[in-house]
This record gives C-alpha cells, structure tokens and sequence, in this order.
C-alpha cells in the first residue's frame, strides 16, 4: 500500500513537472516573436481524431500530404508551414480550450479545423471573440456561414444549402412530386430537411412531402421506419442518413422494396467515407453527392490520387481531397497576405481565387463562403463496391444562398 | 391506417424489443447478483458486434452456409463472456470492498479503454456484416414483404427469455443467481463461493451483450459508437421492467418497441426522448419498476459509513492557504493556464455540489449534468432572449437551476437507490431533448454561441477572480453546509432512514432541499461555465458529463469534505495533460482512472484521511 | 383516561395475520410488556403503534388524539419514542452526534444551513448519554460500539424527544445480565419520575416479571392473556404456548 501511494504521487508530481516545463517552454518560445525569413509559420489544427478517426483521419492525412510538398517546394517567401495539430474532443468545452491553447501557448498565426458543426459553431464564436482568423475544415451547417457567421470564419466546403440545390438540380427533372423524407433527428438532418423542402418547392412543379422520419442520430428503428414511409407510397424519398444508421435503412428498405420504382435523393452517400462500408450493398440508383475520385482524369486531380495512394497506401476519402485542397488555400492565402497579420490574412481570403485539384475555386467575401462544389451522380455497384456513374461535378458559385439571403441572415 | 399495416409495425416493433431485450437482459443479471451497474455493458455489445462481424467472415469463407455463420455468433457470445469475466476477475473483484459505486466508474474506464481498442484493433471504418445464409429475403405477411431475418429475431428474444427461465429454474447455478437477487443474507447462509458466483453472472451477463451485439451483424455495421447508442436504451429496459428481473426486461423492451414503432408515425421527431419519457412515467407510477422488487441497493451503499472528520482550525488555514495561493495565481499563470484553472473551479463546484447528494444525502444522481447544464442555458438564454446583461445572467443560473431541481426533486426523493439514480437519469436525458429539440429557443444542437462577459469581466483575470469570488462563496457554503444542522441531519438521514423518521426527520424533505441546493449550486458552476467558453449546446446536459462529476466526486472520495473538489480539479488538469499526447488519450484516462481507482478505494483525499488516522497523526485536514 | 388506547389492531402480509384485534391500554407512568414467541406479532404490533406499519383495520390513540396510521414522524411529534429490535442508529456519527440529531428534530432545526452543528444541543446531548450509561462513550462514532451500547444509543435517541410513551423492542437484547438490571431499573425509575409510559417486549421473562406493572401475551398475531405479572405466571394457557416453549 505504502510503495503504491510512492508510486501514484511520483506520478502526479511528474506531471504537474511535465506541466510546469511546458508552460516554461512555451513562455519562452512566445517571446521570440521578430520572425526571421526561416522560421516556420506556425498555424493550429484541431479536429476530431479519437471520436470520429474514420472522417479526420483521411483529412489529416490530406493536408500532411500538401504540407510536405509546399515546403518542399520552399514554403511561403522561404519560410516552412509548421501545422500544430490537436483532438478537439468532439465537444464544445474541449475544443474552445484546446482552441485558446494554440493560439495563446503555441502562438499560432491562425486556426482551421473541425468536424462537428456545434463544435465549429464554438471555435468560430471563439475566433470572433480573440479576433483570430479560424478556417473550418468540415463542418456543413448553414449557420457557420448565415445566422452565426462572422467576419474571422471561413470555410472551403459546400454547405448544406449548396449541397441540397446540387441534388434538387439532378431528380427536379424525375417527375416525382410525392416525396418522403428521412434525416436524422439533429441540427444536419433537420436542416438539410428544411432546405429540401424548399428548394425541392420552388424547382418541382406540384412537389409535397408525404411523410418524414427523423430517426435519432445513431439508433434508428430500421424496421419502423421503413414501413412507415412505404405507408405513405411516396414517389420519391429524399435521405440524410449516414453511416450505421443509412446501413440499416438500405439493407431493411431493399428487402422490403422500399426503393423498387422510386426515385431516391441520397445526400454525402456517394463519398468514399460512407459508400465504402456498404461494400456491395450500395443502393443502385440512388442520385447522391459524392466524389468519384477514381474516375477523374484531370492531370492535376490523378496527380494528387497518386501521391496520395503511394504515401498512404489508402485510397483518398473525400476528407483528403477536402484537406489536400485546404492547405494549399492555406498557402495561396498566405503568399497573397504576405504576413501572418490577421486582417491581412482576412482581406487576402475575401476574394481569394484558388486553383486546387479539382477546379478553380473562389471564396466569396459576402458570407466566406467558398464556391467549391461536389460531384452528384448515380450510384451503381462494380467489382464488389460502389461507384458513382454520369456525375457531374456541380460548381458551388450558381448554388450558393443569395447574397440578399446573406445580408439578410448574418448579423455583422 | 390498414390492417395489414398494423400488423407490419407491430411485429416491426416486435423485432427492435427483442434485439432490446437480449442486450438489456444481461445487465439486470449482473445488477441483481453483483449489484454493479455495469456502465461497460454496451461497450461488450460492441465487441460483440466486432467479434461477431469478424468471425462471420472468416467462418463464412471457409464454408459458406448457415452452420458457419450462427458458430460464429455464439463463438462472438462466448468470447465476450470470457472477457468480461477477466474484467471482473482483474478489476471489479480488486475493488468490492471500496465504497459505492466504484465499480461503476471501473467499468466507466472500460468503456474508454474499450472505445479505443476496437479503433486500434478494427479500424475506424464501420464494418458491414454478411447477412444470415437462408434468411437473406423476405416473407410474405398480409401482402407486406417481411425481412426473414426480423422475424427469426422477433422469435429470438422469446427463445432468450425462455432459455434464461430454464437456466435460473432448473438449475444450482440458477438458483443460486435467484437467491442472491432476492435474499443475499440466504446466499451467505448457503456457504457459496461468492467470487465463483460473480465472475459466472458476469460471463453470463457478458455474453449475453456478446449475443446481441453479434444478432445485430445482419442488420447492421459495428461502428464504434454502438456502445453509448445502446447503453442508455438497455439501462432504461432494465429499470422499467425492475432491476434484477429478467422477465420484467422482456416487457418494458416489448412496451418499448411498440411504442417506438407506432408512436413515430404520430411524432416523427419524439425519437430522441421516447425510451426516457416511458422510463420516467413508469417510475413515478410505479417505483420499482413493472416486476421488481423495493430498493435493491446499489453495491455496498450500507458500507463503509465512515465518520466525517470534525472541521478544526486546521482545515480553516488549510482551505485559506488554497484559497490566497488561488488569488495570488495570476501573478505567475498566464492566461491559458488561467482558463485551466477557472474550469478547474468551475467542476470543483459541480463535484462538490453532486457530492451533497452522493456522499451526504447518500441519494445516487446519475443525472446531475441536467442542474449543471441547465444553469448554463438559463445564463445563455437570459442573455440572448432577454438582453440580460452577465451579473443578472449569473444570478439566473442557480435560480433557474435550483428551480428545476426542486420541481424534478420532489418527484425524484419519492423513490430510492437505483431507482432514484434511474430516474435522475431520465430527468437529465428529458432536460437534454428539450435544449436538443427546441431550436427556436436554445438553438438545438448547434447551440447558443457569443455568450461573453460584461466588459468589466471580460478581461481574463477579471473574470479568474469573478469565478474564484463566485465559486469560493458555493464552496464555502457548501462545506459549512455539511456542518450545519441540515447537513447533519442529512447525514443521519443517509445512515438510517428508519432511525431519522422515528425521530421526527423527513428523509424526503431533508433530500428534496439537498436537491435544490445542489441544483442550485451545480447551476451557478454552469452560468461561470458558459461565460468561460462563450457558448453552450446541449452536450453540456448530456450523460458524459453526469458521468465526469461522478467521476470527480468518487475520485477525490465522498466521503469527505474536500475530496470532491481534489477530485475535479485532478481530473481535468489529467485530461488536459493527456489529450495532445496521443489519438488514444481515452484509453490513458481510462487507465489513469483504474489506476486511481485501485491504488484509492476510498478516493484520493478519503485514503489519505484514512491512511493519516490509521497512523494516528489524525489531525490533518479534512 | 389512558394515555395510550389501541383498539382493534389488525394486520396482514398477503393472508398471513400477523395481528389480529389487538387491544390494550398502557398509562401515563405504567410499565406494560408486551410478550410471546417469536413471529408472535409484537414488532408488528409495535410498528403500528409507532407510526412505520400502517394497520388494516383498529386505531391508535395517544393522549386522546388518533395517531393511526399518521406515519413515524407524527407519532414521534405526538410524544412517542421507540427503539427498534434491530438497532438502528446512524452509524457515522457520534453517540453525541446521535442524539443532537434528535434534538434538532425536537427544536425543528432540521433545515437549519447556517448554525454550526456541533455545539448545538451538546450539553443536553451529553447529559442524556450520561443518563443511559455512555458517558465515557459520548464522542465515539456508534459503528463502533458494543451491540449493547447500541441499545442504550436508541433509548437515549428515544428519550431525546422527551417522549410520553416509550416503546421499547427488545430494550436489553445483548446485553450483560448486570447491564439489563440497570437499564430496566433506569427505565422503570424514568417512567415513575417523568410519568412516562413504556410499552416494552421482551425475552428475558426476569426483567418482565421484575419490572412490569402488566402484561400482554400475544400469541398468533393476537391477546391470549392479560394481567398483573403475578396473575400471568399462574396462567396454564400461557405457560403451555410461551412459557413452556421458551423457559
């Protein structure tokens, strides 16, 4: 017992020791701030990497990949970018303090990060409060950029609304006017709900919605919700979910003929991050958002495929593509700014025009929101796995919200 | 609404009870012989869907057919038993003897150890299983294509109930099981080797999850989270048919799955509070559940009724050192360090204000991140939807907060041990629907952001001395509490129910105050929360946060004054400390906390008081 | 007028009766025992009287007032204090400790959040646990005491109420012969100086007969026999059911 107690409070000491050297350190390294041509500009990464490994983890591994070749390619104005990642821990209190870490101890020029949207929202009103430049990395809610925008937030991917009028474009000309709605019972889900229904509105002549399931996040009752949208015989059926709960959903709806004769809307579902599990399950036929990496034969695109197969030996996840494509908006953000001021950083982003892998992509200062887009498609299965067919990759610019609706939503 | 129709939900509803059932029924074993509340169980349903996922391929490629794929489900059953029957053989038997609830926050480490583990060894990505060879279609049922699968599950929880009722009826291992549900005084007299016993129940209980995590292979992919998606629901089952009875568990999954099945035809959205809103009916109308038994305690509650240690002159310079070393903190911290610390305070509260239930009132709340959380959102709320400026804002925390608390308390003292832990949880799960659910107001899950402080507190160390202003008065007040006749008389109440009423005290009032305090308290450290972090969104109400403020609590040791608040502040500088060192930071807490758990049966500060008083220097503090 | 009337109690547990008519009397300053075999219904008899068993059928009446049924805290306001046969006290506090929290009780200070505790009511506290013998015993937490003292604990937590009616089950149970003589000459000396009446059961058939001024035979949930001491000795009905059994 004696020997125990030595034991744990050597542990505590050490510790607290490790602790105290740390913010040692850290004081030490804050004071060197007249930055000479080669020192690396520092920037703060967080995002989910225990809780959802799956998403974050092809991310990372995106923007490590970019990050190797600009600084192989000298870096910005010879400087090196040094990335300082850290697990958000997928909640609100974590990631604000993990947040305030980098940017008062590790002395980051920005942050970027996320995959939650409640912890993006967080990090974002963070930013806006310290008045640090925050990029968010993957979170879809409107609200990032609308309602809760501020001037300090960014983000490169298509939101919600943009992803939502994409699909809305692909089955307006299917003829289906009954539709049945099923999303999962949160903000995502809810929202994208919302969004169809109005988009779907003002595209589809005589469109109504017969019935809607919200399933909760994670545990839905496959078995009842199918029998409950089959009761309304729609004529199409317009779905948010994901992962575990989509698994279900499709393995029980194509038992029951849920999807025979009927047009079906599936939102994310043709990403490589939640076709793959379906092996060969994929619904066929299902008109999706996704990305058809191996069946994108610009140069640039094959190019960034294989430098990312031959390091990785995985094959890219949407999230690498995603990551990829951040950092190098990173570096053109940066080379335009040139200095890790913050307003520079903002004025060089309001505007900025990227070429990245997969297109040219501009950052609209009204709500800085990017005009990246997403491929939509038909999914098929081949040789065992999913894959999407006639896709077309949809540019963000023509879907995004109005600049009026902008104006109009976000409060700075 | 056609015949057919209802015969199709229904038997829908049918097939979710079953698969309920089987991963409930377990767990009620375990509790009705162990009296542990197995927290790790879903994390075995989780290995069991991962065992099951796994050997299913490889038994199925080997030779395809229906032989293969069910050996490979009761070889996952198996294999989940044998390791939940090393859990109790290397854990939870080292610790029976600690105070209450320690096998619970155990098995909380599991759970994180576990989640990790199942990433390390299977990989991020959800694992889609290979259906059941002969049960891959569908049968036809009044017009209706019916999954084979479903139906052979709607059979299934039936066939498991029906072979548990063999097992605990017809044979010694059985009623062996059955004495020490219902008369553990007979168990003694009956000369069984208890630890044989305990680690059987837990194999059984074990594999049991191990099955229905494999069953669940068909119709659905391991994913990593299965574990917390299943949890709440098998709890839940297991309280509304009364804890210990297996049979109970049959019907509240059956009443459960019904309900769902029918009731999202009316609300599509009440998906989120059903199980918990049935929970809390079920127990204010009946208390101990459909077939259970009154008050089966939680493990050794009775024991270990260790005398607090008098507040000497001692202690006062003690907590008065803390107290001038936390003012004069700023001159050397800088302000990251300042933010650990304000949220050091901030769960020090928490913890302590759980603790006047837990280790004082002796009331076991599984749900006091509702109090903690609902603090909070009354801060955000008045500052958003009423222009509030902070002082007025932070004086809503605990009003709003104790408010609740009172409300929900006077229905929650009606009832007792797990019960009342139960329903506490079914308390905090409806106050996290309704800041989930009700977006115009609370903003949903996405939450209310740009809640700062006035400006005068807006400053870093300003607002580390609002806090420390703040939290010391709740502190302070809180450890006088325990001194004061009330915190006396709850005491006496926690000791002996029967004594204190035969004396004039009602055990009720006195736990219902308890409640309003505590609320009250615990709603204060949420308002300085929300102001510290500017935002709030309902994870804040959600059941890992009640976990973590059991875990303080029980870490610095409930028994005493002062270990809550050790606890708290040990806890979250640990987690701070950990999560940049690895993506597997979970699995260090959770061994840290086994660690802790082990080397401090009696939590950090209740050894040490311990350990100074066996060796007669018994003047430390408190 | 009685101070005590108990009329017509009965009781059962799903068919079984443990009481069945139960009637008697007990006076300000009397002494009844309440005696019979085990399973005989004078726990059950007593629960009801003190509040924790709420009786099927029959009445309690204390002091003139009707008590049935009103719970354990109302008949302990209305002047009753009971010991149990199976000690119950509060295990992590002092004897002292103990016997504050009754007077708190008596002083209605149980929501008192702001006055120190531990010198509230001490002295008085202390002077009670001097009354039942425990003065050297006054700061030991009661988990450690002799099962003996635990019994003086309860009867000094019965007193602390300043009681009209002590009910007492089982008062000497597991203590030294010379221990019980002087806690039932302390009861019995309490009862004559205060005008306390004590309803007692009790194995020990010696301190019955040396200390009650009457006796109830209870037998299957019911009175078999009632009378002075004296008058139950001689009874054959008694000696063949209880006295024969057990003696």
């Amino acid at each position: 017992m004696t020997n125990n107690r030595v034991t744990a409070s050597s542990i505590t000491r050490r510790t607290f020791a490790a602790l105290a050297a740390g913010v040692g350190l850290v004081a030490g390294l804050g004071l060197g701030q007249p930055a000479h041509a080669a020192d690396p500009i520092r920037i703060g990464e967080l995002n989910s990497y225990s809780r959802f490994a799956a998403f974050t983890v092809p991310y990372r591994q995106g923007f490590e990949l970019a990050l190797e070749e600009i600084n192989a390619a000298g870096g910005v104005d010879g400087r090196p970018l040094e990335v300082i990642s850290r697990d958000d821990g997928a909640t609100t209190g974590d990631a604000v303090r993990v947040a305030e870490e980098l940017v008062s101890r590790d002395k980051v020029a920005f942050i970027f990060g996320t995959f939650l949207s409640n912890v993006g929202l967080a990090v974002a009103d963070f930013a806006n409060q310290n008045k640090t430049l925050f990029i968010a990395a993957e979170p879809l809610t409107d609200a990032l950029t609308m309602a809760k925008g501020n001037r300090y937030t960014f983000r490169l991917r298509a939101n919600t609304w943009m992803q939502v009028g994409m699909l809305v474009d692909a089955v307006k000309e299917s003829g289906a006017k009954r539709w049945a709605i099923v999303a999962p019972n949160y903000e995502y889900g809810q929202s994208s709900a919302e969004n169809f229904k109005q988009l779907a509105a003002a595209a589809i002549p005589g469109f109504e919605v017969v019935a809607e399931q919200y399933p909760a996040l994670g545990k839905i009752d496959a078995g009842a919700t199918v029998s409950a949208l089959e009761q309304a015989r729609p004529d199409a059926i317009f779905n948010v979910l994901f992962g575990g709960d989509l698994a279900q959903f499709v393995r029980e709806g194509n038992t029951r003929g849920l999807f025979e004769g009927r047009t079906v809307a599936s939102l994310l579902t043709g990403e490589p991050e939640w076709m793959l599990p379906l092996k060969d399950e994929a619904p066929e036929g299902w008109i999706v958002t996704g990305y058809p990496w191996e069946q994108i034969e610009d140069a640039p695109h094959k190019a960034f495929v294989d430098a990312y197969q031959a390091k990785y030996s995985d094959t890219p996840r949407l999230g690498s593509l995603l990551g990829y494509q951040l950092m190098y908006m990173i570096r053109d953000m940066l080379a335009k700014a040139g200095s890790t001021d913050t307003e520079a950083m903002i004025a060089a982003l309001e505007g900025l025009q990227i070429d990245t892998v997969a297109g040219p992509v501009a950052m609209r200062a009204a709500d800085n929101q990017a005009t990246m887009g997403a491929w939509v498609g038909k999914l098929t299965v081949h040789e065992g796995k999913g894959r999407m067919v006639d896709w077309k990759y949809y540019d963000g610019g023509p879907f995004m919200h109005t600049e009026d609706a902008v104006k109009a939503a976000r409060q700075d | 609404m056609d015949l057919s129709f209802l015969l199709i939900q229904t038997l829908n509803g049918l097939a979710s009870a079953s698969a309920l059932f089987i991963a409930a029924c377990g767990l009620t074993i375990i509790f009705g012989v162990t009296r542990i509340v197995n927290f790790a169980h879903g994390a075995f349903y989780m290995i069991g869907a991962y065992l099951g996922v796994t050997l299913a391929v490889r038994f199925l490629d080997f030779s395809y057919g229906a032989p293969s794929f069910w050996a490979a489900i009761v070889l996952a059953a198996v294999l989940t038993g044998l390791l939940g029957a090393a859990m109790e053989m290397l854990l939870l038997r080292r610790i029976y003897r600690a105070p209450e609830l320690f096998q619970l926050l155990a098995t909380f480490a599991v759970v994180l150890i576990v989640e990790d583990a199942v990433i390390w060894l299977f990989g991020a990505q959800d694992i889609l299983g290979p259906r059941a060879p002969g049960l891959k279609g569908a049968v036809m049922i009044a017009g209706e294509r019916f999954p084979a699968y479903e139906l052979l599950l709607v059979a299934a929880g039936p066939a498991v109930l029906a072979a548990i009722w063999l097992l605990l009826n017809r044979t010694r291992f059985g009623i062996l099981v059955r004495a020490a549900t219902h008369d553990r005084q007979m168990l003694a007299a009956l000369g069984v080797n208890q630890a044989v016993l305990f680690t059987a129940t837990v194999f059984l209980g074990c594999a049991l999850a191990g099955l229905a995590g494999a069953l669940q292979v068909p119709k659905q992919p391991a994913t990593p989270h299965m574990d917390v998606n299943i949890i709440a629901e098998a709890f839940v089952v297991t309280v509304i048919g009364g804890m210990g009875s297996v049979t109970g568990a049959f019907l509240a999954a059956v009443l459960i799955g019904l309900l769902q099945a029918f009731g999202i035809l009316v609300f599509p959205k009440i998906t989120l509070v059903l199980v918990f809103l049935v929970m809390a009916v079920v127990l204010v109308v009946r208390p101990w559940g459909l077939l259970g038994t009154p008050e089966p305690e939680i493990r050794g509650e009775a024991a270990l009724l260790v005398p607090l240690r008098r507040w000497d002159r001692k202690a006062t310079i003690g907590v008065a050192v803390v107290f001038t070393l936390l003012a004069l903190y700023p001159l050397v911290a800088d302000a990251f360090a300042l933010k650990l610390a304000i949220e050091a305070m901030v769960f020090a509260l928490f913890a302590l204000s759980l603790n006047l239930l837990l280790g004082h009132g002796g009331v076991i709340s599984f749900g006091h991140a509702a109090w903690f959380g609902l603090g909070a959102y009354a801060s955000a709320l008045a500052v958003r939807h009423l222009g509030a400026p902070m002082e007025l804002a932070l004086l809503a925390a605990p009003l709003g907060a104790g408010l609740c608390a009172l409300a929900a308390g006077w229905f929650i003292v009606r009832l007792s041990g797990v019960y009342l832990a139960m329903l506490t949880l079914a308390v905090a799960q409806l106050a996290y629907a309704v800041t989930f659910q009700w977006v115009e107001v609370t903003g949903g899950d996405n939450g209310l952001i740009g809640i700062w402080p006035s400006q005068w507190a807006s400053d870093r160390i300003a607002y580390y001395y609002l806090t420390l202003a703040l939290t010391g008065i709740a502190v302070a007040f809180l450890i006088r509490l325990v001194f004061t006749p009330f915190g006396h008389t709850l005491r006496a109440a926690r000791d002996s129910a029967l004594r204190a009423e035969a004396i004039g005290i009602d055990v009720r009032r006195q736990r219902l105050a308890a409640f309003a305090i505590a609320g009250s308290a615990a709603g204060l450290a949420g308002g300085l929360y929300v102001f510290s972090k500017g935002n709030i969104d309902p994870s804040v109400l959600s059941i890992p946060t009640s976990v973590d403020a059991l875990a303080m609590a029980l870490l610095g040791g409930i028994r005493t004054v002062t270990g809550p608040v050790v606890g708290a502040a040990g806890l979250h500088l640990l987690k701070d400390f950990v999560m940049p060192l690895t993506d597997y930071w979970r699995t260090l807490l959770g061994l840290t906390i086994i660690a802790l758990v082990l080397l401090f049966p009696g939590g950090i500060v209740g050894t040490l008081v311990d350990f100074l008083r066996r060796r007669g220097a018994g003047e430390g503090a408190p | 007028m009685s101070l005590l009337a108990v009329n017509g109690l009965s009781k059962s547990f799903g068919g079984v009766k443990a009481a069945r008519d139960v009637t008697f009397d007990v006076a300000a300053g009397q002494l009844v025992a309440m005696i019979g075999p085990n399973g005989a219904g004078k726990s059950t008899t007593f629960s009801m009287v003190g509040g924790q068993l709420k009786p099927d059928s029959g009445e309690v009446i204390l002091d003139g007032r009707r008590i049935t049924g009103a719970g354990p805290r109302r008949a302990w306001r209305a002047g009753i204090g009971r010991t149990f046969q199976v000690t119950a006290t509060f295990a992590s506090l002092t004897v002292a400790g103990n016997i504050q929290s009754a007077l708190m009780s008596a002083h209605r200070r149980l929501l008192d959040p702001l006055t120190w505790a531990g010198p509230l009511y001490r002295d008085e506290a202390v002077a009670l646990a001097a009354r039942v013998g425990l003065a050297d015993e006054v700061d030991r937490p009661v988990g450690e005491l002799a099962y003996g003292d635990l019994k003086r604990v309860e009867l000094a937590l019965a007193l602390a109420g300043t009681p009209r009616l002590l009910l007492m089950d089982e008062p000497t149970a597991g203590m030294a012969a010379h221990e019980r003589v002087e806690l039932m000459a302390l009861v019995a000396d309490i009862a004559r100086s205060e005008n306390v009446g004590v309803l007692f059961t009790e194995h020990d058939m010696e301190s019955v007969f040396a200390h009650a001024d009457h006796v109830l035979v209870l037998h299957q949930g019911a009175i078999i026999a009632r009378g002075t001491p004296g008058e139950i000795r001689a009874d054959a009905r008694v000696r063949a059911v209880y006295l024969g059994t057990a003696a």
